[in-house]
């Protein structure tokens, strides 16, 4: 028997000596390995949108513009014009784009793109929601495409970079009875920098780049594949960068990025975005709707706690609206941590002394909400009143939010802008037709502010824009609706061998894979 | 009753099971709070965009016309789809299932391989030293948490000493096998591909390694208990007395009385692993059903939450009939009726 068993454990270990050794093989190439925390669902440009989506959609198809830096640049335009009133855009594209299969980008192109998106009303189309319909674009000749919108629309513009192209023929070849969305949704007809190589549901996606792409290449070592390889746990995100098994990791906590800054051949990008955390304090609630109980909230933040007690890299917000923002109004009369100044306008309040609970709801697993409940909760037991930390799961936030007698007195939301101006972070949080989005959980309503924010929407001149969205920040911050908290950073962690990485504010964790530059990646 | 009869009464009667299953996740599902529609929308969906969404997945009709629909397109075969990614359920459960189904039978295979000798061995050597040191580890295994080990393999085998990959199912930047099973060790094979299924093999190995321990130590502790019960049996004394070597005892009277309750823990725990391979397929990155299982779930996207619990419920019941099945082959005196 002794015999029978020093046999078992020599094959044993015969075997386990085969598969140990890892398996390499040498490239050629340069093949960019992206650790992604999130899967790609869905690449319809019409119905699919979130960081992984983009990340993917800006790989594959051309949009109008693209977001470089925090600079929209045009891509498959080449001039535009706009009508005094901005209700009517017209764009002469570049005439050498082309599709992936060699047929033109052209005003045809787009305009069945636009169409087909606002007929399938996706996700992405709540952009143009009450500005255009599906007839909006027309094709003035083949590189000539105009918008007439259905009211003036300034920030048109903006909204241009999610305006992904598809080829028309691809798509009507696949139409089906849903437009081509079963098709699109794991195949692609554009025009981009890259091509879908393999695609692993729920694992890795593979974009192989045009090599004589019409929109040319940044660098010559420009990624000739890049694989976006999911990995959801942070710990081996972490661990498989420093393996060598991703290039790139996104999704990276403090100490982390600390652990790889120091790790030599590594090196982390700590931005910080436009991914602004708040607490949204229910401005129908019963207690809440009082004004003076919302500055007391707020006056008994410890605002300056927070980067030291949270595990995510973050600036604390100034207002209404995020540091860097373009129009962002600087030096708001905001509340600091300030305990007497808080008791004092309690003390204007029903309830003097405190003596009331409020809920504090928060998305439940995530440590960095819970953590900043806490030191409100503290702040808030020194005058009196409590605050009842509530997780919940996320469906069950959004369905919270849908009506004011169910939203909760305070929550956490993290919002993200989808364009880079004042109307995409504002409206949707402050103007109360939005009331029912978990972005507007506060239900904030003042009459004025709807007012600025319907006018600033509606006209073109930059400077009275400005000053429109000024006072609209003036009035919001008075108003004190939230607890404006901070922004969470971007914290990237690279291989010294991936140079040529451009933080873009309004896409923070969409990398360009078409703009970097490789030298001897490990594989 | 002939064990075919047997085998065919018990697939027939998990047609209501099923039903009641499906009926029962559909129920849930369906009072819990929440709005999975909004989520899916997006935060800035206008109203126009919710409803539509909510027609297009006929979320707009009454209950008992949803159920009926989704019982319908069960037996056609349509699982229906993802709120959120739009992708077809059964083609994502065909995707995950297989990778799951092969991390789960290497595991137990793992532990079953380890577990029956260990068990053996300790009950052979009762409060001996053999028999101490496997109760210490079985006690070990057992208590400390698949996560925590896997955290701790990836950083050691991984990281540190580079043996095996940090996580995943086959290298990223390789095409693994074409699927005929979707399981790529098995696939590989049947390609005689043996360079993608060495490739295959180190990639499953420590998540099924550590996804065995807790079985392991289970089917130790089983195997030693009906082992010691088995051996103090008058037949094994009988066959002492008459000259019958102490070796084939063990291994022909002995172990097949033992394996009763052993098989039943292993179909058991082969039940757990496969539902429970979560958070080792979390921290390896290991796409399979634990993973699909939850993100389905904290997005409450009804259609793959009711295709995995389908699932779930076929392979329970099929497991639990090969048990029987096994049990009447280990043991010729059990009767099916």
């Amino acid at each position: 028997m002794r015999n029978r068993l020093l046999k078992l454990l020599v094959v044993a270990i015969a075997l386990m000596a085969l598969v140990v050794v890892p398996v390499t093989f040498a490239q050629d190439e340069n093949v960019l390995l992206y650790g992604g925390n999130q899967d790609i669902d869905n690449i319809d440009p019409a119905t699919g949108e979130n960081y992984s989506i983009n990340a993917a959609l800006v790989s594959l198809y051309d949009a109008l513009f693209i977001v470089r830096g925090e600079d929209l640049v045009p891509n498959l335009v080449d001039t535009w014009e706009v009508n005094e009133d901005a209700t009517v855009w017209t764009f002469n594209l570049k005439p050498n784009a082309v599709f992936h299969d060699g047929s033109p980008v052209n005003a045809d192109a787009v305009v069945y793109s636009f169409s087909r998106m606002m007929t399938l009303q996706g996700p992405p189309t709540y952009r143009w929601a009450g500005i255009a319909d599906a007839n909006s674009a027309a094709a003035l000749d083949a590189d000539t495409v105009q918008f007439t919108l259905l009211q003036p629309f300034a920030p048109f513009l903006g909204t241009l970079s999610q305006l992904y192209i598809v080829n028309p023929a691809i798509v009507e070849a696949n139409k089906g009875d849903d437009f081509g969305q079963t098709y699109l949704r794991t195949n692609e007809a554009g025009s981009g920098p890259f091509t879908m190589g393999r695609w692993e549901i729920g694992n890795v996606y593979e974009f192989v780049a045009v090599q004589d792409y019409w929109g040319g290449w940044r660098s010559e070592n420009h990624p000739d594949r890049a694989l976006w390889i999911i990995r959801r746990d942070s710990a081996s995100q972490v661990n498989s960068l420093l393996a060598n098994e991703t290039h790139i990791a996104d999704t990276i906590d403090l100490i982390d990025a600390a652990r790889i800054g120091e790790t030599p051949g590594y090196y982390i990008e700590n931005n910080g975005g436009l991914f602004t955390n708040s607490l949204k304090i229910n401005t129908q609630g019963e207690y809440t709707s009082d004004l003076n109980l919302r500055l007391a909230i707020s006056y008994a933040m410890n605002y300056e706690a927070l980067p030291q007690v949270l595990d995510v890299p973050v600036q604390l917000m100034p207002g209404p609206t995020p540091l860097g923002f373009p129009g962002a109004v600087e030096g708001l009369d905001v509340p600091t941590y300030d305990l007497d100044k808080a008791r004092e306008y309690l003390a204007q309040t029903p309830w003097p002394q405190g003596g009331i609970s409020l809920d504090y709801v928060y998305v439940s697993g995530l440590t960095f909400e819970e953590v900043t409940g806490l030191v409100l909760l503290e702040g808030l037991a020194e005058i009196g009143i409590t605050l009842n930390m509530t997780p919940m799961l996320w469906p069950d936030m959004v369905a919270a939010c849908s009506d004011p007698a169910t939203g909760p007195d305070i929550i956490n939301i993290f919002t993200q802008p989808a364009y880079l101006d004042m109307d995409a972070h504002l409206y949707n949080q402050y103007h109360s037709t939005q009331w029912g989005s978990y972005n507007s959980c506060n239900f904030y309503k003042n009459e004025r502010v709807d007012e600025l924010l319907d006018t600033a929407r509606v006209t073109g001149d930059a400077a009275a824009r400005a000053e429109l969205y000024n006072e609209a920040q003036t009035l919001i911050a008075a108003d004190q609706p939230a607890v404006w908290t901070f922004t969470q950073n971007s914290v990237l962690a690279f291989n010294e061998c991936v140079q040529g990485y451009d933080f873009r504010p309004l896409e923070s964790l969409s990398v360009l894979f078409q703009d970097l530059d490789m030298t001897n990646c490990p594989t | 009753m002939s064990i075919r009869l047997y085998v065919l009464r018990r697939l027939v009667l998990i047609i209501p099971l099923l039903i009641g299953l499906t009926l029962l996740t559909f129920i849930i599902s369906r009072v819990l709070p929440g709005d999975p529609v909004g989520l899916a929308a997006g935060p800035q969906a206008t109203a126009e965009i919710k409803e539509a969404l909510r027609r297009e997945f006929g979320l707009d009709q009454p209950l008992p016309a949803q159920y009926l629909n989704y019982l319908t397109g069960v037996v056609r075969g349509d699982w229906g789809e993802s709120l959120y990614s739009r992708r077809s359920v059964i083609a994502d459960i065909s995707t995950y299932f297989p990778a799951t189904l092969e991390l789960t039978i290497t595991a137990i295979a793992i532990a079953a391989a380890l577990g029956v000798p260990a068990g053996v061995i300790s009950a052979l050597y009762r409060n001996k030293l053999p028999d101490q040191i496997t109760r210490v580890l079985a006690l070990f295994f057992v208590s400390f948490p698949a996560f925590w080990l896997a955290m701790i393999f990836q950083l050691i085998f991984g990281l540190e000493l580079g043996w095996f990959p940090v996580g995943r199912r086959f290298a990223a930047i390789e095409t693994p096998p074409a699927a005929i099973t979707g399981m790529y060790v098995l696939d590989s094979l049947l390609h005689l591909d043996f360079e993608s299924m060495r490739m295959a093999l180190s990639h499953l190995f420590v998540p099924a390694l550590v996804l065995s321990f807790g079985s392991l130590a289970s089917i130790t502790r089983i195997t030693r208990a009906s082992m010691l019960e088995a051996l103090d049996k008058d037949y094994v004394r009988m066959e002492r007395a008459i000259g019958i070597p102490n070796r084939v005892i063990v291994t022909k009277y002995v172990l097949r009385n033992a394996m009763i309750a052993t098989i039943t823990i292993i179909s058991l725990e082969f039940g757990w692993l496969l539902a429970g391979a979560v958070l080792v397929e979390t921290i390896f990155d290991f796409p399979g059903m634990g993973l699909y299982a939850v993100e389905s779930s904290l997005r409450l996207d009804f259609q793959p939450i009711m295709g995995i619990t389908l699932i779930y419920g076929v392979v329970f019941s099929l497991i639990n009939i090969l048990t029987d099945v096994v049990y009447g082959i280990l043991d010729p005196r059990i009767r099916y009726g």
